[in-house]
């Protein structure tokens, strides 16, 4: 209880923006990306495939699965696989730490899915010509970039890295 | 009525719940005049309880199909219910061709019920129906035949008891009067707070030598506290013989008629009883519509009452009021139930942190008047729990008898088509099992049953020669162990042949010529995928699907099935279930920093094993288990997870389905839970060896062992080794 709850105006901005309520005024081509910090770099998704952002919990580790696949954690009765974004796009090991978060993100089929980051940071507002639809070359798992000031934001192809083959 | 029926072309979900209803209430008709035809088949008399069920249920039909706007079927089972209304008062013969329409008239509703769209915009097929109607009217209503002297002319009754007679009551009357059955009138007096018990423990007793043709409150002087009741009987017992068997207190049984004796003498009935010639005033001719009279208030003539009512063409408030009892049940679907599961199981969840935080208060002294207090409070919250998860396990349940009325009717389908004398016996089908389980077992059931019809039961020369009856016998028996629920399976048939079930496994590779087994292994071998021991498939065993289906279904349910069998004797199989999926007991074990939850169903033993015992061959753990070879899995190496060194003692924890067994190493036993099942999500979709994850007291998620692949897992490897 005697924790910050900095990360309550996130979670209710994606849950208002997932559930349609802020729907942009001025430009049919406004997005809305969720930002997250990964290994000091800023990634992001679209909100609206954010269901909540939940800190962090223990993780039940899970045998016979994909490396990238930390676990399951228990969200209010719902089992939901744990994916180390860190892991799942190469990126150095890291501890845990007070901004640890894991996204939930709801798939196609209904099927929950959750994602660790380093850290969420902001609900970023931005019109269709800020996206780059390529990014590095040899990225698995950036589908584009987004221009923020004059920093880059990676745009996590969700689908790709959702996509661990139907266990092993 | 334009108006109803736009209201209800909006609700398309109000009409799928129609035909489901409908659908039931068919099925259930169908049932019916099955046994209606069979026993028109033994030229018997139509039992007049199938013939109310029947008519009851075609009642149901009108009332539903008019609630829902939809006049033609409406109409359609109007007719249905004039007909049988007509067979069960005796106006239409069994035996005439009118019985065949009935099945007709259920074929032509279920079909119309099919093809009604959501909207029941298209009428439903209105030619066929009103070309049914008219040979329905025909056959209902046969031209009048010249009215036979009465019979009831010489019983010696009180004319109001007559009178309070329904019209079938009163045609059931005549009708044993015909066939010179005595009449008899037993009188009993029960307290009023246990005659419901009392009665039916009557008429029970009197049912064993004869028909109930009513049962009257009787008039009388008995006092507040007991009610007096007047059973109209027929039977071929005198009275004598009738009250030697019925061994109740303050009852009295006297003949009414007797065939065999000269008429009896008059008696006076409070007034003088006028004499015979003018006993036709009373008003009993068969058209009459039942008087008004002391029935109306009969408590304990109900489903006579219902019918008396049922009567009535048009809708009055008789009717309205059956309609009402239609909507006493609900319909529910079981994800709702799930739903409301779920949210118990979080609130157990719930309830474990408040039973630790108040463990924290009453440890520290300056709390502990307090911790104490909320653990009391904690302790009912508890039993309240546990009690509304009961009640929503409780909603889940339903009884076999609906899987067993679909055998019995396979079975004597299979009989006429098939010639072949079987009976099929069912005990215990109002054992009940949870709604998801029940479903599943139909076809594992249906499987195990047409086998014993097909390959089990000879033919009747084979079974003469065997000195057994000619009939063979099919049973079912069905009941509660403890958490679980045991059907079995069993014929008196020729028994498994298991050389031939031996030879025919080598044929397929399944076990080597030179492996030995054990009779029971061998057997064993019948549930192995594609081994079946005629060659030739019949239409009736059906084709493709053998025990290893059973097994498969019945391990998906997380139960196991067994079989025995004695040459020439018979077979029993044996399927043991859990009650229900919703919530399963679970072992929660412990190895290295992790914990598993097996479900208790699979666990056979726990043992506590010294290291030095595990023996060792080809490299495979085992155990000898009362001389038996247990193969040994560890769980943490199953599961990638470092070992601890084994320095003391470990445990063993014996899991199977089915015969095949293993033992399980782990390093901890943490006890025992009630645990909710739910599946993984997230982008792996299958998971080998585990089936799901459950949330313990302090929130973390468990997983839940799959046993059935742990088994598998294990065998095959020993196949492969």
């Amino acid at each position: 209880m005697s924790e910050p709850r900095e990360s309550q105006g996130w979670e209710q901005l994606a849950r208002r923006a997932a559930e349609g309520a802020a729907a942009p005024e001025e430009s049919a081509l406004l997005r809305e990306l969720l930002v997250f910090t990964l290994d000091g770099d800023p990634y992001a998704i679209a909100v609206e495939r954010v269901r909540e952002i939940v800190r962090l919990r223990p993780i039940t580790p899970v045998p016979r699965v994909p490396e990238a696949i930390r676990g399951v954690i228990s969200l209010r009765g719902e089992v939901v696989q744990v994916i180390d974004l860190r892991r799942r796009i190469d990126l150095p090991p890291a501890e845990p730490t007070r901004s640890t978060r894991i996204i939930v993100l709801h798939g196609d089929d209904g099927r929950l899915s959750g994602l660790l980051v380093d850290a969420v940071s902001e609900v970023l507002r931005v019109t269709e010509d800020r996206l780059r639809p390529d990014g590095p070359g040899d990225a698995t798992a950036v589908a584009g970039l987004c221009v923020r000031g004059d920093q880059f934001v990676s745009l996590v192809d969700l689908d790709r890295v959702l996509d661990l083959g139907d266990g092993r | 009525m334009a108006a109803r029926r736009s209201k209800s072309r909006a609700r398309s979900k109000a009409y799928r719940e129609f035909v489901s209803e409908a659908e039931e209430i068919l099925e259930r008709m169908r049932a019916d005049l099955v046994d209606l035809g069979d026993q028109r088949q033994a030229g018997g008399e139509p039992d007049p309880d199938l013939v109310n069920r029947l008519f009851r249920s075609a009642h149901t039909l009108k009332g539903l199909a008019g609630m829902f706007g939809l006049d033609a079927l409406s109409e359609l089972a109007h007719h249905l219910e004039d007909l049988l209304d007509g067979l069960r008062l005796g106006r239409i013969d069994a035996r005439s061709p009118a019985v065949a329409l009935l099945d007709e008239c259920v074929a032509l509703f279920a079909s119309q019920t099919q093809d009604l769209p959501d909207s029941a915009q298209r009428p439903a097929d209105a030619a066929a129906i009103r070309a049914l109607l008219g040979r329905i009217d025909a056959a209902a209503h046969p031209p009048a035949t010249a009215p036979v002297a009465d019979a009831l002319t010489g019983l010696d009754l009180d004319p109001a008891l007559l009178r309070a007679l329904t019209e079938y009551e009163e045609h059931r009357l005549r009708e044993n009067i015909k066939r010179g059955r005595r009449i008899l009138l037993v009188e009993a007096t029960f307290e009023i707070l246990s005659f419901e018990e009392g009665l039916a423990e009557l008429t029970k007793a009197v049912k064993e030598v004869g028909e109930v043709l009513s049962t009257l409150p009787a008039p009388g002087d008995a006092p507040e506290s007991q009610i007096r009741f007047s059973l109209l009987a027929a039977s071929e017992v005198d009275a004598a013989t009738l009250a030697g068997r019925l061994d109740f207190p303050h009852t009295d049984v006297r003949t009414a008629l007797d065939p065999n004796a000269p008429p009896p003498e008059v008696r006076a009935w409070g007034r003088a009883r006028a004499p015979a010639a003018a006993e036709a005033d009373i008003p009993l001719e068969l058209p009459e519509p039942a008087a008004p009279g002391p029935r109306a208030e009969a408590p304990a003539a109900e489903p006579a009452e219902d019918l008396a009512s049922a009567q009535e063409p048009v809708a009055g408030p008789a009717e309205l009021e059956s309609l009402k009892s239609i909507s006493d049940t609900v319909r529910v679907d079981i994800r709702k139930l799930d739903e409301l599961m779920n949210l118990v199981g979080e609130l157990v969840i719930q309830r474990s942190a408040v039973a630790a935080i108040a463990q924290r208060l009453v440890a520290d002294p300056a709390t502990a008047r307090v911790g104490a207090e909320l653990q009391k409070v904690h302790k009912a919250l508890e039993r309240k729990l546990h009690e509304l998860q009961s009640g929503v396990l409780e909603v889940r349940m339903v009884p076999l008898r609906q899987v067993f009325e679909k055998l019995s009717r396979v079975v004597r389908r299979l009989r006429r088509d098939l010639g072949k004398e079987v009976r099929l016996e069912i005990r215990g089908a109002d054992t009940e099992l949870d709604k998801l389980i029940v479903e599943e077992l139909v076809d594992p059931l249906m499987h195990l049953v047409r086998n014993a019809f097909d390959h089990a039961i000879e033919a009747p020369a084979e079974r003469q020669a065997a000195g057994k009856p000619e009939e063979g016998t099919i049973r079912i028996d069905a009941f509660q162990r403890g958490n679980h629920v045991v059907i079995e399976v069993s014929d008196d048939g020729r028994g498994i042949d298991a050389v031939a079930v031996r030879r025919r496994a080598e044929e397929r590779g399944l076990v080597s010529r030179e492996e030995v087994l054990t009779a029971k292994e061998t057997l064993d071998l019948i549930f192995a995928p594609g081994l079946s021991t005629r060659a030739e498939v019949t239409e009736t065993s059906g084709r493709g699907v053998g025990m290893d289906v059973v097994r498969a279904n019945l391990t998906a349910l997380g139960g196991v099935v067994d079989v025995a069998s004695t040459a020439g004797r018979g077979t029993r199989v044996t399927l043991t279930l859990p009650i229900t999926l919703a919530i399963i007991q679970a072992l929660i074990v412990g190895v290295s920093d992790q914990r598993f939850a097996v479900p208790l169903n699979a666990v056979h033993e726990s043992l506590l094993v010294d290291p030095a015992e595990i023996q060792r061959s080809e490299g495979r753990e085992l155990l000898n288990l009362r001389g038996d070879a247990l193969p040994l899995r560890r769980l943490a190496r199953e599961f990638g997870l470092p070992e601890a060194p084994v320095t003391g003692k470990t445990y063993v924890v014996v899991l199977g389905l089915g015969d095949a067994r293993i033992g399980l190493l782990v390093e901890r036993l943490e006890g025992q839970q009630d645990t909710v099942i739910k599946p993984i999500q997230g982008p792996v979709q299958q998971i080998r060896g585990v089936t799901g994850a459950t949330e313990l007291g302090d929130g973390t998620a468990v997983l839940v062992l799959d046993v059935s692949a742990l088994v598998d897992d294990a065998v095959r490897r020993r196949e492969a080794a």
